[in-house]
């Protein structure tokens, strides 16, 4: 499996050196979309409060749905990223064990602008508990004292009146999705119904969208599922669901 | 400590006219470190298929401490946390499966890409199945001592170790990664 360009190495040495010299040539970056939704993952979790298990719970829940890649898609880093900040108030974060506190549900800004989507492609999704991760064994972190709760002022100053909770949303969707797979569009497609005058201006609308579509299909009503899918891709032509789409769209 | 410096700036960062100063301090945090998480991750062990969950999972740490770290020890912070990642990982790995004696054979994960060297490709195989025979503690020093050059001080400041600490673990993790570099060497000398 050699080549003549590259003999075995003749000592052991040598072979420790090209071993190391081997990954030193692995400077690779971080992909792009990785980068993305790191970046937006700030958002969303400073949009849930910064501990607590739903918060986790939560995250776990976007992911399974591969929401991540799909929030990571919008504006909402720029949008209800801002925004959501005004919901860190609610971090206790006295201990290392802060992150297991039970936070109520926190409401998330809308996205003025109707959201691309993502396919689901993340099914695993282990759960994240970061808490322990992160305080079990660091000198480098500093803990607080509990400190003073700012909630009621800085809530007043966000304008979240209207606004849905994002936990609630992706529940609701994540029913859909299950029944879908299930094999039930008709159940799918009443649930999918139920979710949009719940949340009539929800952040995963499009999300809701394709799921539709997916139930459409799967209901046989093929020709309204082309016609949303259209208009679908018509409204997200950069949606990462967009060649799933279009393939359902060929002739 | 109730540390009222941290205290203040995450207090300061809730108010509205502070949460651009809030976010922008995360984005420069991303971008500035999210390519060395990548390569540590990976050198740490974490499969390719794994890699983004696993970034998304350090850096999701992050976000949700950011208010407790200090400024100058996010790249620590991120650091052991991708350390811990990657330990976890690899126990579900080995529960999993069994790593084989192998050295030869080469990860399901590090089949050459089109555009890469093939022989680098196989070498960097041959080096992760070392240092997946690596206890994690001795793998960190080794990998940022021989892969990223980094210095004694800079590791000890990384892993919040004492440098004495970092010293006897590289000249162990040295040993070690030396003995199982002469193994490779002979079964590949054999296998000629």
């Amino acid at each position: 499996m050699m080549t003549e360009h590259n003999p075995l190495p003749a000592t052991a040495e040598e072979l420790a050196r090209s071993l190391i010299a081997s990954a030193r040539l692995d400077a690779e970056s971080a992909p792009e979309q990785v980068r993305h939704e790191i970046l937006a993952a700030f958002s969303v979790v400073g949009a849930l409060g910064s501990g607590g298990a739903s918060a986790s719970a939560t995250w776990g829940a976007l992911r399974r749905l591969g929401l991540v890649k799909w929030i990571a898609a919008t504006a909402l880093v720029g949008a209800a990223g801002v925004s959501a900040y005004a919901t860190l108030h609610r971090a206790p974060s006295s201990t290392a064990s802060a992150g297991r506190t039970r936070e109520p549900e926190q409401p998330i800004a809308h996205a003025d602008e109707a959201p691309m989507a993502v396919p689901n492609t993340e099914a695993s999704a282990a759960p994240v508990s970061p808490a322990r991760e992160a305080n079990d064994n660091d000198s480098s972190v500093t803990v607080t004292a509990p400190h003073h709760r700012v909630a009621s002022k800085a809530a007043e100053q966000s304008n979240f009146s209207e606004t849905s909770s994002l936990e609630a949303e992706v529940a609701a969707l994540d029913r859909a999705r299950t029944v879908l797979a299930g094999g039930d569009p008709a159940r799918a497609l009443a649930l999918l119904n139920q979710y949009e005058q719940t949340f009539p201006k929800g952040v995963l609308r499009p999300e809701a969208s394709y799921l539709r579509i997916e139930a459409l299909s799967q209901s046989g009503q093929r020709g309204a599922a082309r016609d949303l899918a259209a208009r679908f891709l018509a409204r997200h032509p950069k949606s990462l669901h967009a060649a799933q789409l279009r393939a359902l769209l060929l002739p | 400590m109730a540390n009222s410096m941290v205290d203040d700036r995450f207090l300061a960062a809730v108010r509205p006219e502070e949460r651009a100063a809030y976010e922008k301090r995360w984005r420069a945090i991303v971008n500035e470190h999210v390519d060395f998480i990548w390569r540590a991750l990976r050198r740490l062990g974490v499969l390719e298929a794994d890699l983004a969950d696993a970034a998304q999972q350090v850096f999701l740490v992050m976000a949700r401490k950011l208010h407790l770290v200090h400024e100058g020890s996010e790249r620590s912070f991120l650091f052991q946390t991708a350390l811990r990642v990657a330990s976890d990982q690899r126990r579900s790995r080995t529960r999993r499966r069994e790593v084989p004696d192998d050295l030869l054979a080469s990860r399901a994960d590090e089949r050459p890409g089109p555009d890469e060297d093939l022989e680098v490709r196989l070498r960097r195989a041959k080096l992760d199945r070392i240092l997946d025979l690596m206890p994690m503690e001795l793998r960190a020093v080794f990998v940022l001592s021989e892969i990223e050059e980094l210095t004694m001080a800079q590791i000890a400041e990384l892993m919040s170790t004492p440098p004495g600490t970092v010293a006897s673990r590289l000249r162990r993790a040295r040993a070690a990664f030396g003995e199982h570099v002469a193994r490779l060497h002979e079964q590949e000398r054999q296998a000629r």
